[in-house]
């Protein structure tokens, strides 16, 4: 039986604005189930051409840091429909960085956890509490924003390089949207509330492993910034480096969402017969629009 | 190159981060905009009596939200109306401008044009600092959903995604074009310490405004949000009280400027 705060516990005492129940033990045990876990597939990234990843929900990918530092951006959209994909909203119910046990949430209509952190070995340097890693909203990692900072011609940006893995699926980039920054090392300014980049403190043999808590494209980018330490005007054509990717067996079956007892919405006034959103543009239904 | 000083929980303690990208902004463009906003010639005007609400505007025309009744947060999204699938783009907003919206923050939209949609050229509250450093108007909230409605009080309710669709589908779009929206007198912040996301009392009074000049021809959807103004703690509006907070009406009011858009890139 699954023990959780229930909503309202949770809104008392999370610091997070929209919190949600979550049951700690069961990632506990997928986090020890990783540690046995046959790997079923592994690949070295070592350039700027990106790489997608399909997992199965229950199972896990980890990415390990091979030489030092780098950022590596993630993306992922469920495998069955892409219209469903990881989405920034994520950030009001979990925070701008992704700790052990943070979720990554999906979009609309499901709304539901597309990925669970279960392991991160990354150690931020305590000098400078506010420095952390793995940001939501790192960057832009357009091709518009290498251009205006100094980037060098030719080079890979992260959105062309998940631009040019969706294509090659048959899939539309139109639905690209914020991604993770793993091992990205960053601090809000609070003023301005930009997600600023600072030197990663990561070090080789560093990882994280992200559960598939859905069937999932994963598409991983390694960030043209490298380790986030040196100005992109400085930084001539980038070499980045190379990163472990590997993907596990199933490590356990995933919870269901909603939780047993949790209230969720009508889900056919979203989806259509095909279990997908709708196309139609009309307003949902059974809804009173008056003001 | 920014710097950050992390006051008041230690002593001043300043950090180099990575330099960003620098765009260049003609400030004397908008700021001849500014000047002549007396001379806008009023398009149409629309007091809202429903809870969504989608209209089109045209490049180089400018939009004005007023507050009628009361503080209001308002979510709005933005798309290119010559290929709705150029839309405002949290993460390159973020990555530019940061989270704040005020007088001159220009809102980005998608790759690969990554170029601005809409610039502000007005806004009328009277900000009061706090300790928390949330201010009103920030682009990286998203909107309220069912979930999060059913989550905490069990009910449906009204939520912005809903009324986004609403707004939407009057100008013949489908709720696949719901993706990032604006956060509009809605007070708001990050704490960097634990990332979480802060909400208090808004500084909006009835007759603030906030305006915008259309960099491109935009399709816009706005959503009055069950939240109304916020609160505090936010917490309590998902309270069993929360659904029936009064919302306030606004005024959305298009102008002719005059003035043709600058163009991107430059």
């Amino acid at each position: 039986m699954i023990e959780y705060k229930t909503p309202t516990e949770l809104l008392e005492t999370s610091p997070q604005l929209c919190p949600t129940p979550i049951d700690d033990a069961f990632y506990e045990g997928a986090g020890e189930a990783l540690a046995g876990a046959d790997r079923v597939s592994s690949e070295v990234l070592g350039d700027l051409e990106g790489a997608a990843v399909e997992l199965d929900a229950g199972s896990a990918v980890v990415i390990t840091l091979l030489e030092g530092p780098q950022i590596v951006n993630v993306w992922a959209y469920n495998q069955a429909d892409p219209d469903e994909r990881i989405w920034h909203e994520s950030v009001i119910r979990e925070g701008i960085f992704l700790r052990r046990h943070t979720r990554v949430w999906g979009t609309m209509a499901r709304y539901r956890p597309l990925l669970t952190v279960l392991e991160d070995t990354v150690v931020a340097d305590p000098q400078l509490p506010a420095g952390q890693h793995h940001p939501y909203y790192g960057g832009g990692g357009t091709p518009s924003d290498w251009q205006f900072a100094g980037g060098a011609d030719g080079v890979k940006t992260t959105w062309e390089q998940f631009r040019d893995l969706l294509v090659a699926r048959g899939v539309s980039p139109a639905g690209l949207n914020e991604h993770l920054c793993l091992f990205q090392r960053s601090i809000v300014d609070r003023d301005r509330q930009r997600v600023e980049i600072l030197p990663s403190n990561a070090v080789a043999g560093d990882r994280i492993a992200l559960f598939a808590e859905q069937d999932l494209c994963v598409l991983i980018a390694l960030s043209p910034y490298l380790d986030g330490s040196t100005p992109i005007a400085e930084l001539g054509v980038p070499q980045p480096r190379p990163v472990r990717i590997e993907t596990t067996e199933r490590l356990v079956e995933p919870l269901p969402w909603p939780y047993p007892g949790i209230s969720y919405p009508d889900m056919s006034r979203y989806l259509d017969d095909s279990g997908t959103r709708t196309t139609e543009p009309v307003p949902t239904p059974g809804i009173d629009y008056s003001l | 190159m920014s710097t950050y000083s992390d006051t008041p929980r230690k002593a001043t303690d300043t950090v180099q981060t990575l330099p960003r990208a620098t765009y260049p902004f003609d400030r004397e463009f908008y700021e001849g905009l500014v000047a002549r906003r007396a001379d806008f010639e009023l398009s149409n005007s629309h007091e809202l009596t429903e809870i969504g609400y989608g209209f089109e505007i045209a490049a180089g025309q400018a939009f004005r939200l007023t507050l009628l009744g009361g503080p209001q947060i308002l979510d709005v999204g933005f798309l290119s109306s010559e290929d709705p699938e150029e839309h405002f783009f949290t993460g390159g907003q973020m990555a530019i401008e940061g989270g704040r919206i005020s007088r001159f923050t220009r809102l980005w939209g998608t790759p690969p044009r990554s170029r601005p949609l809409a610039t502000c050229i007005a806004d009328s509250l009277a900000y009061t600092p706090n300790e928390r450093r949330t201010r009103d108007h920030f682009s990286y909230g998203a909107h309220c959903n069912a979930h999060l409605w059913h989550l905490y009080t069990g009910v449906h309710h009204r939520p912005c995604y809903d009324n986004l669709r609403y707004g939407f589908a009057m100008l013949g779009l489908h709720q696949r074009y719901i993706h990032d929206n604006v956060n509009l007198f809605q007070r708001g912040g990050y704490d960097p310490f634990s990332g979480a996301h802060l909400i208090d009392e808004s500084d909006a009074r009835v007759g603030d405004h906030i305006e915008f000049y259309a960099e491109t021809g935009l399709f816009v959807s706005v959503s009055i949000c069950p939240n109304s103004g916020g609160s505090d703690a936010l917490r309590e509006s998902w309270s069993d009280t929360g659904p029936s907070d009064p919302v306030y009406p606004i005024l959305v009011e298009v102008f002719d400027t005059g003035a043709s858009p600058l163009g991107w890139p430059y």
